[in-house]
């Protein structure tokens, strides 16, 4: 599918580097945007992101709607609970805006808060309304929030109690057959879908109408964004309470979006998988049965990408975790499920990283023909301040995520949920779309023509093929060359050629971010690339090359957080995998990863004057900047991961 | 709790409800109110109000204000105001929704099996129509639905220009640079890009090139040498914030001087600069309606709730 895409867009080869489309054969359609670039432009966005219609938002006092959430990716400020007493109040505003945004609010419960929140239902009158209404206004000032490690009001419980029944019901105060909270919950999604058609402005800014499908079956976290590619999307949001499988909620967007809604189109997008116990990327049906080659291509096509980046830690691989590769350390948790206490060394079942989905997936299509985890990546910040985009390693100890509950330094290092000093700024998602337009951008995702990153904005391309030239990055117009001879990212390797001799040859191109106004990004320090494959045996195996850069040294000083040495702006290279053997599948991704910086963490603890060799005289409100969960990441390298490019035996 | 949930009745019931409450408000709701005589004066009891204080002492943890003690009388009140409303526009007569709440609410107490016709009658009887919280809710929620879209038509052509002509800036879309550079990379010659740079701006001022055998001057741009219809944003996004600002300031067709952004020294040459435009509003014109419905709505109802509050007569006793 990508290739034959990929294939189409070809056919105009004396066009200069930039894309332009003037050759006598080239196509570009009648209502292109002015940057219509058919070798794609780069548009950095957010899919990832809750406001005041998410349980959580609005119980950490948020109170901005998704409107806000669009004003701010376009880069208008936002203010930030607690709003009383007025030393406590805050407001930001991104450095940079984005191109595209979806607010992807927890669909869990949209009905229920309302129910809670407006005056009429006779649920307002229930216990848990009244006490959530207390929570919700204890949240938005600071003298009354309570103290951190303090155990939580009991309606975080109940609803908690509902997000990891594996059989979960409605509240009793729903209705007669859950009919006040389903009222209720289509008129909130009316508005999510009102607020993305508003802001949509086609070649500018591109929203998404979307929801967050929130299951916690055993306390695994299996959350899943679904995102839809327009304003035709089914009446209700298909929520955990609903479809408690994922194979459910995909079963419910078939049938009531791709086969049941001429128009509506809709992908799946799993996230922190870190914290699934290994269940996000179980290769095997909702009754345990194993996949059929049909099962596989479904999940495939529905759920194209996996969000490997967020505030809740890093999802690509964790050292020891099935891989040694010593840069699988980047903000990991020290524990498999979120609510777990952090426990360095406790096992954590390999499926809880894409890394090893991709493998299991070269496993699994060996076995039955088809690959169910063909993953392209996303980063995203997972933010509950409706702050999409805002990533920034310097900006995220002085906004937080997570509305009053991590609004102060002490707050945001030792709230042990969703936040906490193991928690981080998130990431983006980069797309190499033709242009700004829900379509143009929606197909690059289900392509998988996107990258993920830590949360900084650098530039990464790979394309894979069997004639792309060993000069090609000198070439001035090197990516249209390897896109003639290659597929990008998120592609399969078409057949060889007759008379190809060697592996495959990947086009690895990056540029530095070169950072926000006022501010100098960071150079590059190297670009790898990761290989996966099946050996002769059926057994699944990594590696990882150093491809390109490497060389530089770069320092950063752990006291005043400045840095030093040298890096790249922009690093190239045409790599041949040496290691090629015709008769095994495989994946190839790159990673490339920035000169070292201080983590947010250490920016916050010098700033408290936090002291670790005097522990005794560290305030326990700061304890954790002392923390051994984050020894070894006072300093990190931001990175970003290219989706892969896949190759099948089958195609040669 | 299986997937066939999702199809059962009450789901779609209140899906497909929701859906018409919006998109077809206009023809679903009564155009008209139904004669009725419309008792415009509201008592409010002190133990009404009271317990409206108790209400709100015990979710804010907090004493009400005599401001605050008449916001909640007035708020109160509108909701008692577009109750009656609902009752004067008979949507409580052809409410399926609260045809089917009564009928369940009275399902609840009877234990016999009775016809739907019967089970709304006697609920009616019980007079369960007019004090039921759930009710009441749909009743207010769909009032103010009702006062918001009534009288609404699908836009005209001529209401969408003028909105759009009078909130031009809303819908005003930023500058687009087109142009070229000649690069001078710093990871090739490090701290000698500027130097390079200025010796191709002299050539470049003395011999007129054109921009292709321009950029041939400095070295492979890994971002492309030409740039088509960029917003400052994303220049500064390839390039850096210093290229962006050059783009937004350079005359068009002359090449700038040097000067350096974190990849290396550029020259720049802008070819064109479509100033900040609002688009054609055939270009638009779906999501200026959505903004310009969503606007009237909002006025429409706020207009409505003055009318109410003039018409009403509220006391406290």
């Amino acid at each position: 599918m990508a290739f034959a895409f990929s294939l189409a867009l070809l056919g105009c080869d004396d066009s200069p580097s930039s894309g332009s489309c003037e050759g006598p054969d080239c196509v570009v359609p009648p209502d292109a945007c002015p940057d219509y670039n058919r070798l794609r432009n780069p548009y950095v966005g957010e899919l990832h992101a809750h406001t005041v219609y998410s349980f959580d938002s609005i119980m950490a006092g948020v109170t901005v709607d998704p409107r806000d959430l669009y004003r701010f990716a376009l880069g208008q400020s936002i203010d930030l609970p607690p709003f009383a007493p007025e030393a406590a109040q805050r407001s930001t505003r991104l450095r940079r805006p984005l191109d595209f945004a979806a607010a992807t609010d927890h669909a869990e419960f949209f009905g229920e808060f309302r129910v809670c929140t407006v005056p009429g239902f006779d649920g307002f009158n229930s216990d848990f309304c009244a006490d959530l209404r207390a929570q919700i206004e204890v949240s938005q000032d600071a003298d009354r929030l309570l103290e951190p490690g303090e155990p939580l009001p009991p309606v975080f419980a109940e609803i908690a109690f509902i997000l990891v029944d594996p059989a979960p019901e409605r509240f009793p105060f729903c209705g007669i057959d859950d009919e006040d909270c389903l009222a209720e919950t289509s008129m909130v999604w009316r508005d999510e879908q009102a607020a993305a058609e508003e802001f949509y402005d086609r070649c500018t800014f591109t929203t998404f109408a979307a929801y967050e499908w929130t299951g916690n079956p055993g306390n695994a976290n299996i959350h899943r964004n679904v995102i839809f590619r327009n304003d035709t999307v089914p009446a209700l949001p298909t929520s955990y309470i609903d479809a408690p499988k994922p194979q459910e909620l995909w079963s419910a967007l078939d049938a009531q979006c791709l086969k049941g809604l001429p128009g509506c189109d809709v992908l799946s997008i799993p996230h922190s998988s870190n914290f699934s116990k290994g269940l996000m990327f179980e290769p095997t049906n909702a009754d345990g049965s194993p996949l059929s080659k049909e099962d596989a291509e479904f999940r495939a096509a529905i759920e194209p990408l996996v969000e490997i980046h967020q505030h809740k830690g890093n999802s690509e691989c964790k050292v020891g975790v099935l891989t040694n590769d010593e840069d699988c350390g980047f903000e990991t948790y020290e524990k498999a499920a979120i609510v777990d206490p952090s426990s360095p060394g406790a096992f954590v079942p390999p499926l809880s990283f894409a890394r090893n989905a991709l493998k299991e997936g070269l496993v699994q299509d060996e076995a039955i023909g088809a690959n169910p985890f063909e993953l392209g990546f996303v980063g995203a910040s997972d933010t509950h301040n409706a702050t999409a985009g805002a990533t920034h390693e310097g900006d995220y100890r002085k906004t937080g995520h997570l509305g009053a509950l991590d609004w102060e330094p002490r707050r945001l290092l030792r709230f042990l949920y969703v936040s906490g000093v193991e928690s981080n700024g998130g990431g983006l998602a980069i797309v190499w779309a033709e242009e700004n337009s829900r379509d143009a951008i929606f197909h690059a995702l289900k392509r998988r023509e996107v990258y993920a990153t830590s949360g900084t904005r650098p530039r990464l391309r790979l394309f894979g093929g069997w004639n792309i030239p060993a000069d090609a990055c000198t070439s001035r117009n090197a990516v249209e060359i390897a896109d003639q001879n290659g597929v990008p990212m998120g592609g399969t390797l078409p057949a060889a050629p007759d008379g190809a001799s060697g592996g495959p040859q990947f086009f690895i191109s990056a540029q530095q971010d070169p950072g926000p106004e006022g501010e100098t990004g960071t150079p590059l320090e190297r670009i790898q690339i990761i290989k996966g494959w099946v050996d002769a045996e059926g057994n699944a195996q990594e590696k990882v090359f150093d491809v390109a850069g490497g060389d530089r040294t770069a320092d950063v000083d752990l006291n005043t957080c400045e840095v030093s040495g040298e890096g790249y702006a922009s690093l190239c290279t045409v790599w041949t995998d040496p290691e090629f053997v015709p008769g095994q599948r495989a994946f190839y991704y790159a990673r490339i990863f920035e000169n070292p910086v201080c983590r947010w963490s250490t920016m916050l603890c010098n700033e408290l004057g936090v002291d670790c060799t005097d522990i005794d005289n560290v305030p326990a409100d700061f304890i954790e900047c002392c923390s051994p969960v984050i020894e070894d990441q006072k300093v990190i390298k931001e990175r970003a991961w290219s989706s892969p490019i896949w190759y099948r035996p089958e195609t040669l | 709790m299986k997937l066939p949930k999702i199809i059962k009745s009450p789901i779609l019931h209140f899906a497909l409800l929701g859906l018409l409450l919006f998109v077809g408000a206009r023809w679903l709701l009564p155009s008209e109110p139904i004669e009725r005589a419309p008792d415009t004066r509201i008592v409010i009891s002190e133990l009404q109000v009271a317990a409206l204080l108790s209400q709100y002492e015990a979710t804010t943890g907090t004493v009400a204000t005599d401001e605050v003690r008449a916001e909640l009388i007035q708020r109160f009140a509108e909701e008692e105001m577009l109750c009656r409303e609902a009752q004067r526009w008979g949507l409580t007569d052809n409410n399926q929704a609260i045809d089917l709440r009564l009928r369940q609410k009275m399902a609840f107490v009877s234990d016999e099996e009775h016809s739907d016709e019967e089970l709304e009658r006697q609920a009616r009887a019980l007079g369960l129509d007019s004090d039921d919280a759930v009710i009441r809710s749909m009743l207010v929620h769909n009032m103010r639905l009702l006062l918001s879209t009534k009288g609404e038509q699908e836009p005209t052509d001529a209401e969408v220009e003028t909105y759009y002509e009078r909130q031009r800036s809303r819908f005003t879309r930023p500058a687009r640079m087109t142009g070229w550079h000649v690069f001078f990379s710093k990871d090739l010659r490090q701290s000698s890009v500027m130097a390079a740079a200025r010796a191709a701006k002299a050539k470049l001022d003395a011999e007129a090139l054109e921009p292709e055998q321009a950029v041939e001057l400095g070295d492979v741009s890994p971002s492309g040498a030409q740039f088509k219809g960029q917003l400052a944003h994303q220049l500064a996004s390839r390039f850096g914030s210093e290229f962006a600002k050059a783009a937004e300031s350079l005359p068009e067709g002359q090449w700038s001087e040097p000067f350096e952004t974190p990849f290396g020294a550029h020259l720049l040459l802008l070819k064109e600069r479509t100033e900040p435009e609002t688009p054609p509003l055939s270009d638009i014109r779906a999501r200026v309606a959505a903004v310009y419905k969503s606007s009237q709505r909002q006025e429409r109802l706020g207009a409505a709730m003055e009318a109410l509050r003039a018409r009403y007569e509220v006391v406290v006793e």
